[in-house]
């Protein structure tokens, strides 16, 4: 119950904090908010979205654009929501928390009413025949060595209360939960107001120093980075059957035109410097560096030569052939020309006369002695692939929160579920031996060592139950 | 190629499908020394599923190891070896992940068999790991094959490890709140009540909106491919959305079949005649009367023929498709049915596999699982209605149950969490964020949400008993649809999807 003090508007105060801490709000929220991730599995979102439009009547899908349908989990009444269970949350840890702070503060080294009240064993033995107060503690001590650990002792008058106390901390576990979810909310909410996250894509041996940032509702804006990233190499691996084993890149950071920091990163293994990661994604071929190798025929004398180039230079002869009859430039390559596979156009300028320009493809070796009437011959066969690497590029401060929230919770959850709060007291005086035991939780865990103490005190005998 | 592991499985489904008859013969003839025996074959079969596993787990480092010793060209040697050997868990597609769940299942109930000798959770533990093993037999998918970049990460491992425990244990959870509600006394016309719309539901669903009174009932072709495997055909085409774009639709190729449909539908009647007389009996407060197990038991036979239906096309069958023209004008027939594109000779598919196509038991495997589990529970139903007496005593005790219940659910909550965090920390690695609303992490946060609901309500508010047992119930159905639901489709896509190829 609220416990505040007595100021004028206290009744509004009343009100609105004992709505915050009411079970029904957290139920109607526990509801509404699972209805709404619900439906938000079975509606189409962010970029599937576009199939609701092929499959949705126009109506129904123009109301469900209107309410931010199509991208539930981003809209403003949903982080609402969200943030109303945040303050239900906060209210019901606050209401509770000084009735969990006193009882993990509060130590009780002595028997008193409260301990008898809360005690869930108790045993009130006589002193062995003729013992004396000090032999009859040394035997309790002893006994209690075996069974408890040590304890704290305590003097009242002529009574010594032996004291042991374990797991005290677990008092605040269900506290610490409670503030972990705060925590993960708190780095969501900071992913969200100042997350980043786009992609760049670097062609071998070549280096950016921006990256495409992904706007929210489609399309990407350029924004620079404090650095330089550097492709030096990657490499697509594939299995025999084809299909993708890995693909790596080797990454380096260029701050001001120095390398500072050079590292392969793969799928599962990315690339952090200076707060932004980079992950690797795709990759694409990269044309404009592809090298295109190409045989050429004299008619003539049926003489051949092998040239090589990249798109857009001359083609030049390999090594220490005779030059060429003409100059001859790759001006463009597409990856499957009408189907019919890889294509490159050339043109083909000679020293004097007229330009011409051709299509060779690479799965008709025969198409340019066919198709054209020249001294000399090409014929497309094949060359070695470029790519550049896709990298995904985020920057995301949310995220430690997050995860240390949720390293709190889970430590938390543990200590909730699996730890109690034990605690034992053997006062010892007047010939009377009286023991009383309590444990927070599961106490059928801390029974057999409660009954086998109270047994070895009982019997001189047992060992650790 | 079946792998060796797979026929220790088999063992392990035999063995728990004799601890399950034991079972019966125990509660039907009140011969409790049985349960003794029922006890050591589930033992048995876990550990020869527990073998099996292990098995797998070589065989699948020995795959990853030779395909990778043949992409770098050289034979690998230390501690690189074993990195790759270790690399490929025996979890890594919905075969395997059905089969180390229903040992997570095993395990858990094992452990609690020991510790509290309950009698009879271990007929509910051996008959639902026989359903999850008898559904992964299903699955086309079961060769082993590398491991694709975004799995290659220590954190699989984590994640799914710890998914199986976490919903095994949910499982069990709701085994004991299920118990605690008969022993509770929710009485047979209740339970009977729950099961029929529960099965009315479930029919609804394999009709699949198919108004299921018309008895249509459509199962997947399935062709053989080069390599002798079968495989779901489908067929790709390009559908125009509103706004002009052109987007990529895949549907898989289903041809009607004969009767199945309308033994179904026959059932679903019955079973909603079943509900209303069982309501009816409810408010004249006649607990014992007999219409609506009649009712039931009408639903249950017919089921049975939709199952026999079922099996009888899939086996012997007679729908065959050997030509290409008969499967491209049945592919033009679905463009126009569902996306109301008429214009068959411009349409621009694709479709998998290869004549002859056929209808066999790989067409249609959840529908069947959900066909053999209804009709698991409608026969358990049936039973109930002449053996509640001595099941009920048979049943530990009211306090134990709940007890444990909760326990279990103590158990199964932070494993939960520990799947949903394991999950952030690797899609943080792989797709640069810890959350992005997948339909999958959704999912498993609303069944994180259903049990923190279960525990403050049992922890603060005290409900305890029957409330918190039909939370546990529902809570598992909720995990059984995180688990399979969003694999199946059901939900709007994502990137969990390890059901298809």
């Amino acid at each position: 119950m609220p416990q505040k003090t007595d100021t004028p508007n206290n009744d509004f105060v009343d009100l609105a904090w004992s709505f915050f801490v009411s079970l029904r709000l957290s139920v109607t929220l526990f509801i509404v908010i699972a209805a709404v991730l619900v439906a938000g599995t079975f509606i189409p979102q962010g970029e599937e979205a576009g199939k609701a439009q092929a499959v949705y009547s126009p109506g129904l899908y123009r109301f469900l654009d209107s309410i931010g349908g199509f991208d539930v989990y981003h809209t403003w009444w949903f982080t609402a929501l969200l943030l109303l269970l945040c303050l239900n949350l906060v209210a019901c840890t606050v209401n509770r928390f000084p009735m969990v702070w006193r009882r993990f503060v509060t130590r009780r080294p002595l028997v008193d009413e409260q301990v008898l009240g809360n005690a869930r064993w108790t045993a009130d033995l006589p002193y062995r025949n003729g013992e004396s107060d000090e032999a009859a503690l040394a035997r309790v001590r002893a006994a209690a060595k075996a069974h408890l650990g040590t304890a704290r002792v305590a003097t009242a008058g002529a009574a010594t209360t032996l004291w042991f106390d374990s797991g005290r901390i677990s008092r605040l576990a269900f506290p610490a939960v409670h503030m972990s979810l705060l925590f993960i909310l708190f780095g969501a909410i900071i992913s969200s107001a100042a997350g980043e996250d786009g992609f760049v894509y670097v062609p071998e041996g070549s280096e950016v120093d921006y990256y495409n940032l992904r706007m929210p509702g489609g399309g990407t804006l350029r924004k620079d980075l404090p650095f330089s990233v550097r492709c030096d190499k990657f490499v697509y691996e594939r299995f025999a059957d084809g299909r993708p084993k890995e693909y790596r890149s080797t990454l380096t950071i260029l701050e001001r035109g120095k390398n500072v920091l050079t590292r392969d990163i793969w799928v599962n293994a990315p690339l952090e410097y200076g707060g932004m990661n980079f992950y690797q994604s795709s990759y694409q071929p990269d044309a404009s560096r592809q090298v295109f190798t190409m045989e050429f025929e004299e008619k003539a004398t049926g003489k051949k030569t092998t040239g090589a180039a990249r798109r857009g230079e001359e083609i030049r002869a390999a090594g220490g052939a005779p030059a060429l009859d003409a100059k001859y430039t790759i001006i463009e390559y597409n990856p499957d020309l009408g189907s019919f596979g890889p294509a490159i156009r050339v043109a083909r300028e000679p020293a004097s006369g007229d330009r011409g320009e051709f299509w060779l493809f690479q799965r008709f070796p025969g198409f340019d002695a066919k198709n054209r009437e020249a001294p000399v011959t090409l014929k497309y066969t094949g060359g070695r692939e470029a790519y550049a690497t896709g990298l995904q590029v985020s920057r995301d401060p949310g995220t430690p929160f997050v995860f240390l929230g949720s390293a709190i919770m889970l430590v938390g959850l543990f200590a909730a579920f699996f730890m109690s709060h034990r605690q034992v007291w053997v006062r010892v005086t007047g010939g009377r031996v009286f023991v009383a035991a309590s444990a927070s939780r599961n106490p059928r865990g801390f029974e057999p060592k409660v009954r086998g103490f109270i047994e070895t005190l009982k019997t001189g005998e047992g060992g650790r139950a | 190629m079946t792998h060796f592991s797979e026929k220790l499985f088999l063992v392990a489904f035999f063995h728990y499908l004799a601890a399950v008859v034991l079972y019966m013969i125990m509660v039907a003839t009140a011969k409790h020394g049985v349960r003794k025996l029922a006890v050591g074959l589930s033992i048995g079969g876990t550990v020869v599923h527990t073998l099996g596993l292990l098995v797998r787990y070589i065989e699948a480092g020995l795959v990853e190891l030779q395909a990778f010793e043949q992409a770098e060209g050289h034979a690998l040697a230390g501690w690189e070896r074993w990195k790759v050997l270790l690399s490929h868990p025996p979890f890594t597609n919905l075969y395997e992940s059905l089969v180390f769940f229903a040992w997570g299942v095993m395990v858990i109930y094992l452990v609690l068999e020991f510790r509290y000798k309950l009698s009879l959770v271990g007929l509910f533990a051996n008959a639902l790991v026989l359903l999850a093993l008898g559904l992964s037999s299903l699955l086309t998918d079961r060769e082993i094959t590398p491991l694709v970049p975004a799995l290659q990460s220590w954190w699989l491992h984590m994640h799914v490890a710890m998914a199986a425990t976490g919903y095994g244990a949910f499982l069990v959870a709701a085994v004991f709140s299920f118990m605690f509600l008969l022993k509770d006394g929710v009485g047979h016309r209740r339970i009977g009540l729950a099961l029929s719309l529960v099965s009315v539901l479930m029919l609804l669903g394999v009709a699949r909106g198919t108004p299921i009174l018309s008895g249509d009932y459509s199962m997947t072709l399935v062709s053989k491919n080069a390599h002798g495997k079968t495989s779901l055909a489908f067929a790709e085409f390009e559908v125009p959305a509103r706004d002009g774009r052109r987007l990529t639709a895949d549907v898989e190729l289903k041809r009607r079949v004969p009767h199945t449909g309308a033994l179904m539908s026959l059932s679903a009647f019955a079973f909603l005649l079943a509900a209303a007389a069982y309501a009816v009996q409810g408010r004249k407060g006649k607990e014992h009367g007999r219409a609506g197990d009649w009712l039931f038991t009408a639903g249950t036979v017919m089921l049975a023929g939709a199952l026999a239906s079922f099996v009888a096309n899939a086996t012997g069958g007679g729908i065959r498709i050997s030509s290409e023209e008969e499967i491209s004008s049945l592919v033009k027939s679905f463009a126009a049915d569902r996306f109301g594109m008429a214009g068959g000779e411009s349409l621009n598919f694709r479709v998998s596999g290869a004549v002859p196509y056929v209808v066999g038991m790989r067409s249609n495997p959840y529908d069947f699982a959900i066909l053999v589990f209804l009709l698991a529970v409608a026969a358990f139903q049936v039973f109930l209605a002449f053996r509640h007496e001595s099941f009920v005593t048979a049943l530990p005790e009211k306090r134990v149950l709940d007890n444990t219940a909760y326990r279990v659910t103590l158990f199964a909550f932070p494993m939960m969490t520990l799947i949903i965090v394991t999950g952030a920390v690797w899609a943080h690695y792989a797709w640069g964020r810890y959350w992005g609303w997948d339909p999958k992490e959704t999912w498993s946060l609303i069944t994180w949400f259903v049990y923190a609901f279960y525990l403050h309500a049992r922890i603060t508010h005290g409900w305890t008993g029957r409330p918190a047992a039909v939370i546990s119930v529902i809570g598992f159905a909720v995990v059984i649809f995180t688990y399979l639901g969003v694999n199946l489709g059901l939900t709007g896509g994502g990137l969990h999807v390890y059901g298809k190829g």
